[in-house]
């Protein structure tokens, strides 16, 4: 249902005891018309740059037979249609759709027929409007989340493909996120370690930050007072010497470190499926 | 461009009309530095695409020509090489100015009967054009539907044997029209000459542009190759008519582009100019 390289992009970082950052959006795709030649190609590629969000670490790229380009979207940054739409205005064609993938927290209870749900994103508060999408086969990835959250309970996360739509009747910050595809998000292993260096939070914060750049893993948690770190992997036989090495960059030691397997994952499966 | 003989002086203009003017075909025939700066554009003539807001492109482009003058005063093999830089910035994502500078770096006539030779060389007229986009449609990823008006001016700041030593106003509109792998240019351009000594012209011209690889872009594939077919008229109000020929190709990435092209009379009903026998072009576009 979901490509595994669309869950570690929707890699979670989040600093318990201080300030929270959480990915949201990880990527658009944004669909154009009228790039007649590479040169268009590279044109829009430049301007979309330009924008907040981009996350410079990753490439965009653009595939002129489709007319789709896929852009990264940093973890820090909210997503605003309205600036993207403006940017490939500036560029001289015509965007036809906004795709997204995003993760975030759904709500606790949400009615059995809800026609739509708040998907909060921790680390910037923003929210996305998540809808039902009008196409018959993907109504039933509709369904499942309804379900899912009505089930999971208090803090759920998921990451989620969609489309956006916006209403221009109410503004350039009324926008939908329609859901085609979705996933819980679900981990291969969790990691604890003790971190000695850690004189506040912002050392928290730069040890996050460089231990998601490492390709296995999608979601992270460090506290600062306390001393110590969880990491969640999607292998379930993580690279510790990695972490180690990266967090020992930073200035750091990584201590008492050790890895569970996916037993104590933060949300799977089997909460929907009932396994 | 308007280039004259080194002896077509202030006199000759006196006679207006059809003047002796030898490299007046070869020149115009060049492009008309109407926006010829995008990707999927002619090598000849001008494309309504333009680069983004704050966008730039640079082209760089050699020219060689071989012409003939024949008339009961005068029969000359004429040798051109010219260079021309043309620079194009986005003001909006439908507004272009676009500056060409033309240099001749060699002109060479030489009198056939007597063998007797001369050459010189320096700068040409520069043009300075805005383009301005009226009507834009995008039906599919590759396929537009775009229509340009074009105005401005070329300017007085050629050396005497290659100037019109006028502003000359220049009005016209070009068309480009993408579907898939097919293109479509065709532009129309009146230059007035307002020296009082040499004609109205008008350039028409028409493209058809292939892409012969790929038949289909990939995520990791933008780069393309180009079959290119033109054809380059121009007519002027002393009655000359001249059409060439001009197949070409290019390859097209999304920074650069080089490409090459040669240029063939089909067509020439000229009456005291020189005749075009060819004009072989090649150069290099850069966009930042």
């Amino acid at each position: 249902m979901f490509q595994q390289n669309n869950l570690i992009g929707a890699a979670l970082l989040t600093l318990t005891a201080g300030s929270t950052v959480s990915a949201q959006v990880t990527e658009a795709r944004l669909r154009v018309d009228g790039m007649a030649c590479p040169f268009c190609a590279y044109n829009m590629e430049k301007r979309v740059k330009t924008l907040d969000g981009f996350y410079a670490k990753s490439k965009i790229d653009t595939n002129l037979d489709t007319g789709v380009t896929v852009v990264p979207w940093s973890p820090k940054e909210r997503f605003e249609p309205s600036a993207v739409r403006q940017a490939v205005k500036e560029s001289g064609f015509t965007l036809r759709s906004i795709g997204v993938s995003a993760s975030g927290v759904l709500p606790a209870k949400p009615a059995p027929a809800a026609k739509t749900l708040e998907l909060t994103a921790p680390g910037t508060g923003q929210v996305f409007r998540l809808a039902p999408a009008e196409r018959t086969d993907h109504k039933e990835s509709w369904d499942e989340v309804v379900a899912y959250a009505a089930k999971s309970g208090a803090g759920a996360r998921i990451s989620v493909d969609g489309v956006v739509v916006e209403d221009e009747a109410k503004g350039s910050d009324s926008w939908r996120l329609v859901i085609e595809r979705w996933a819980p998000t679900v981990f291969g292993a969790e990691v604890h370690m003790k971190i000695e260096g850690f004189a506040c939070e912002r050392c928290a914060a730069r040890t996050m930050h460089a231990l998601a750049e490492l390709p296995d893993v999608i979601h992270i948690q460090a506290d600062h007072e306390a001393g110590n770190a969880r990491v969640w992997t999607t292998s379930q036989a993580p690279d510790l010497d990695a972490l180690r090495r990266r967090i020992a960059e930073l200035g750091f030691k990584a201590t008492h470190m050790h890895a569970n397997g996916a037993g104590d994952k933060p949300h799977d499966m089997s909460v929907l499926t009932g396994k | 461009m308007i280039v004259r003989s080194a002896s077509a002086g202030s006199s000759d203009r006196q006679r207006g009309g059809r003047r002796a003017s030898w490299g007046l075909a070869v020149l115009f025939a060049a492009p008309a530095a109407a926006g010829r700066a995008s990707a999927q554009a002619p090598i000849n003539f001008n494309v309504a695409l333009q680069p983004p807001k704050g966008g730039l492109i640079l082209r760089q482009q050699f020219r060689y020509a071989e012409a003939d003058f024949n008339r009961a005063d005068a029969d000359l093999d004429i040798e051109l090489w010219t260079e021309e830089t043309t620079a194009v910035y986005g003001v909006t994502d439908s507004f272009t100015l676009l500056l060409s500078a033309p240099v001749v770096i060699s002109q060479r006539v030489e009198n056939r009967a007597t063998g007797a030779g001369d050459t010189d060389a320096g700068l040409a007229d520069w043009t300075a054009l805005a383009k301005l986009r009226l009507f834009r449609r995008d039906t599919g990823p590759n396929d537009t539907l775009r229509f340009d008006a074009v105005a401005g001016f070329e300017l007085p700041t050629g050396e005497d044997a290659f100037s019109s030593d006028s502003i000359d106003p220049i009005v016209g509109g070009v068309f480009t029209m993408s579907r898939g792998r097919h293109f479509f240019n065709a532009d129309l351009l009146w230059k007035f000459d307002t020296s009082g000594g040499l004609p109205d012209v008008m350039r028409y011209d028409v493209a058809f542009i292939r892409r012969l690889w790929p038949a289909r872009y990939t995520r990791a594939n933008q780069n393309a190759i180009n079959a290119l077919i033109e054809l380059n008229g121009t007519y002027d109000t002393s009655g000359d008519n001249e059409l060439f020929l001009s197949p070409g190709i290019q390859y097209v990435t999304t920074r650069w582009i080089i490409e090459a092209t040669v240029q063939i009379p089909v067509w020439q009903d000229i009456d005291g100019r020189a005749e075009t026998d060819f004009i072989v072009g090649f150069g290099a576009r850069v966009q930042f």
